[in-house]
């Protein structure tokens, strides 16, 4: 097995490329008394068009979802919950717009919950009678999702801002996409994207990796793949031109909420890459719109707003960022003014970025205590970088200032969308 | 893990002395009775002690601090537990052995002066006093864009208006505008002064050090929590089930039925209904309701309980469309019915048994959950964490079935939504 070192902390995360393709990911905690395991497919919302031998097929948007719900079945009346709930585990799925996760928590039946894991997830079980049940769930679900307001918030914001990137598009999909889904697209989907040379595994907390290996490898060795060429993905490139420059809804809120967003080129930054980019410019937006700004201090003791926040997403080929508030002034644009009349004044200096270091690191250090965190962030490098970064804490103990003034000087904000969500009673 | 009772003249300090996280944390417990009409002032200050001290009369220059202080994290907040107020101060910060040689000494330091030399006599104390009282308006107003949230408690409401869980737990707007800063001077002294109050160290610590050094800062040895049981007061039930309907502007409705379970003895209310709990909803998706509501049915995705046992109340709460309210009903009353009857197996007893056995093995890799262990142990003579494991194995099925009989159905209540679409944002 190959060893990632991260030698800070004394820890070394272990790695196996397995014959048929699958990469395991084990990091070892004596420490605790629980092991987390994951099952990842690089499969999520935003592929629902896809290429193989020249051939294009579209799927309803919402499928990878749809997936994830009906993959816990495993013959007629048998579901993966009653496995699990027997041996008393934790276990649940979820999906992102890159990934779908399968995960199970427990402190005992390590082989059974391990084994159990691989097999249901590769394993495809349905009928046309339980795509039919799921669909009224997923509706609920659905509709659930739309009485929380920070989801309205997100996706709203997203659908005025970009134009061709699917992350504008709920994850479940509209109940409409439900709706259209068939058995025959499910089965598609699985067949082509839940193959092993797709998929990772990653566990954390107390166990034996070389006891995990086997288990691994015994249990695949009863399941077979049929041997598909793997999809190409049809991603449109995002153009930087914005749908909505500014966009308004009325909803069931009791304090407005406003998000003003940007999107750059990563091309722009192309010297860096995208974890040290990442780290840049969260520090920068930390320096001037976190806690410890005199912009955030100033707008709180004018009693301006009740509440701000910033974010970076660095992908491969764009970089938004976001500032999000809730103010109950009268006069909403003249904060957005005020916002990005800092975001033009932006500044970072020496101490800032050290002291941003200083944390950082502290949080890595915590984090390691946390089996289920350290997964999580284990499975987001893999689907970002495609590897695991081991110097985290070199990054975080040698940033520079002169790198962050960089940075900070190439930062564009002339794509720019705002986005209102305002309550109801504001609009008779 | 080493855990000691220290008692000195100056004050109680509970130590818990483990290898096993990064980090460490100090937490400080002060007691006194529930008041429905001084939560307002609670949350206040608590808030406003968090933001700002006399030496940081700055949210900016006190979070500098923390970063400067390796990221620790200051965490002040007010718990009800039935008819107990608990203020919590606590502190959390790294393990000293990464940072610096007097690291531990300046956290403390820190910490006591967040705690004994808050803002009232400094000259910016009136600005950060509009600041906290304008976050907690807003938030009180917006406390109610959560459907769930609001069902809960306008289904508690009918169930009985005097307890606290048919209020918000924020406070209110009109008692937010009439306090004044002599009002929080006053809960101020009470609660470092007068209060019942333990102090917890847990981490890798030298435990004498910090134990000195708090001593030396903070004397209140005379009032340890000594009030072992808090149950809520309540008014007498109605023997019909109310049931109620009202109106909000959302996509899904809301369904909750709010159960009386204060016939349940000590064991019951502790271990045997966290059981019951769990073969009848909390389980996951192989429990009753998720099985009749979910599985069988697909009227929901998610269905949701919440016991809360000081107040003898358990809720269950259910996204779905208000028109199948009366199946839902239905379904619940006959899963109900089954628990009352035994008709659940060994395997589901054993399973979900199982389930919580493993939530306390999760718990025990949590430095909050194993810090908490040992705070309701001192608090309420709760168990610790060996302890529970053995009593939840040894319930039997006779004991689920007798609990199932003592939950009574009170209220049926339903939040509809908008069919409109005007919603469909």
């Amino acid at each position: 097995m190959d060893k990632i070192i991260i030698r800070e902390i004394e820890k070394e995360i272990l790695h196996e490329k397995l014959d048929n393709g699958l990469s395991v990911y084990m990091l070892k905690n004596e420490k605790v008394n629980n092991f987390y395991i994951t099952l990842t497919c690089r499969y999520g919302s935003i592929d629902n068009e896809f290429e193989i031998d020249n051939k294009k097929i579209k799927v309803p948007y919402g499928i990878a979802h749809f997936l994830e719900h009906i993959n816990f079945n495993e013959e007629k009346g048998v579901t993966a919950h009653d496995y699990f709930t027997k041996l008393g585990s934790f276990y649940n799925a979820f999906t992102t717009f890159d990934f779908t996760t399968y995960e199970v928590m427990s402190s005992t039946y390590f082989e059974e919950n391990l084994s159990h894991l691989i097999s249901y997830v590769s394993n495809f079980y349905l009928t046309d009678e339980l795509v039919e049940k799921e669909k009224n769930i997923i509706c609920e679900e659905i509709k659930m999702g739309k009485n929380n307001p920070g989801n309205k918030l997100f996706f709203n914001s997203k659908k005025a801002l970009l134009k061709n990137d699917k992350r504008k598009y709920l994850i479940t999909g509209e109940i409409k996409d439900v709706l259209s889904t068939t058995r025959q697209d499910l089965k598609k989907v699985f067949d082509y994207f839940y193959q092993p040379e797709n998929m990772f595994l990653v566990i954390t907390g107390n166990f034996e990796p070389n006891v995990a290996l086997d288990i691994i490898k015994k249990t695949y060795s009863k399941i077979s793949f049929q041997n598909k060429k793997r999809p190409i993905p049809i991603r449109e490139k995002e153009t930087m031109s914005v749908p909505k420059k500014i966009e308004t809804i009325y909803t069931n809120i009791e304090l407005p909420k406003i998000k003003i967003s940007f999107k750059m080129k990563r091309s722009i930054f192309e010297k860096f890459d995208d974890d040290t980019l990442q780290i840049y410019i969260d520090a920068i937006l930390h320096n001037n719109f976190g806690s410890t700004s005199i912009f955030k201090e100033n707008l709180m003791e004018n009693n301006l707003i009740s509440f701000i926040s910033s974010s970076c997403d660095v992908s491969h080929n764009l970089i938004i960022i976001s500032i999000i508030f809730e103010s109950k002034s009268k006069d909403i644009d003249e904060i957005c003014k005020l916002i990005f009349d800092n975001l033009m004044n932006m500044k970072i200096n020496n101490e800032d970025i050290k002291r941003y270091g200083r944390i950082n690191i502290s949080s890595l250090i915590n984090s390691y205590d946390d089996i289920e965190y350290v997964n999580t962030d284990i499975v987001d490098q893999l689907i970002r970088n495609k590897k695991i970064n081991d110097n985290y804490f070199g990054m975080f103990n040698n940033l520079s200032n002169e790198e962050a003034n960089e940075v900070l000087s190439k930062l564009d904000f002339s794509n720019k969308s705002v986005f209102y969500m305002l309550p109801k009673k504001e609009s008779k | 893990m080493e855990y000691k009772t220290n008692n000195n003249n100056q004050c109680c300090i509970h130590t818990i002395k483990t290898e096993k996280f990064n980090n460490s944390c100090i937490q400080i417990v002060f007691q006194n009775m529930y008041e429905e009409n001084n939560i307002t002032d609670y949350n206040f200050l608590v808030n406003l002690m968090s933001y700002c001290s006399n030496k940081y009369p700055s949210h900016r220059e006190l979070c500098k601090e923390l970063e400067n202080l390796y990221c620790t994290e200051i965490n002040l907040y007010n718990m009800r537990i039935g008819d107990s107020m608990l203020s919590i101060f606590s502190i959390d910060f790294l393990n000293p052995k990464y940072c610096y040689e007097k690291f531990l000494d300046d956290v403390i330091d820190f910490f006591y002066s967040i705690i004994l030399d808050p803002i009232f006599e400094n000259e910016k104390y009136e600005k950060n006093f509009e600041i906290i009282k304008n976050k907690m308006m807003f938030d009180i107003e917006s406390e109610m864009e959560n459907p769930i949230h609001k069902a809960i408690i306008r289904s508690h409401h009918y169930f009985d208006k005097s307890i606290p869980t048919a209020h918000s737990s924020l406070g209110t707007i009109e008692r937010l505008n009439s306090i004044k800063r002599n009002d929080l001077i006053s809960l101020y002294n009470k609660i470092i002064r007068d209060s019942n109050c333990e102090i917890f160290v847990i981490g890798n610590l030298d435990m004498a050090n910090p134990c000195e050094k708090i001593s030396s800062k903070f004397n209140n040895q005379s009032k340890r929590i000594n009030k072992k049981e808090h149950f809520i007061a309540r008014n007498n039930i109605t023997k019909e089930i109310i049931s109620k309907e009202e109106m909000g502007e959302y996509e899904q409705d809301v369904f909750v039925t709010v159960y009386d379970t204060k016939c349940l003895d000590d064991f019951e209310r502790n271990y045997t209904m966290n059981v019951f709990n769990n073969i009848f909803v909390s389980g996951g998706l192989t429990s009753k309701l998720y099985k009749y509501l979910r599985e069988e049915n697909s009227l929901c995705y998610n269905v949701k309980s919440i016991y809360q046992k000081h107040d003898n109340i358990l809720s269950i709460v259910v996204g779905l469309d208000s028109k199948n309210k009366d199946k839902c009903i239905e379904l619940i009353t006959k899963a109900l019915t089954e628990m009352v009857n035994g008709e659940f197996s060994e395997e589901e007893l054993n399973s979900s048994k199982k389930n919580i056995l493993t939530s306390i093995e999760l718990g025990k890799d949590s430095i909050a959950s194993t810090l908490n262990n040992y705070m309701f142990n001192i608090i309420e003579n709760g168990d610790l964490f060996e302890t529970k494991q053995k009593k939840y194995e040894s319930i039997s099925k006779e004991q689920i079935m007798n609990v199932a009989q003592k939950v009574y159905p009170k209220v049926y209540y339903i939040l509809k939504g908008d069919k409109n679409g005007q919603n469909n944002n």
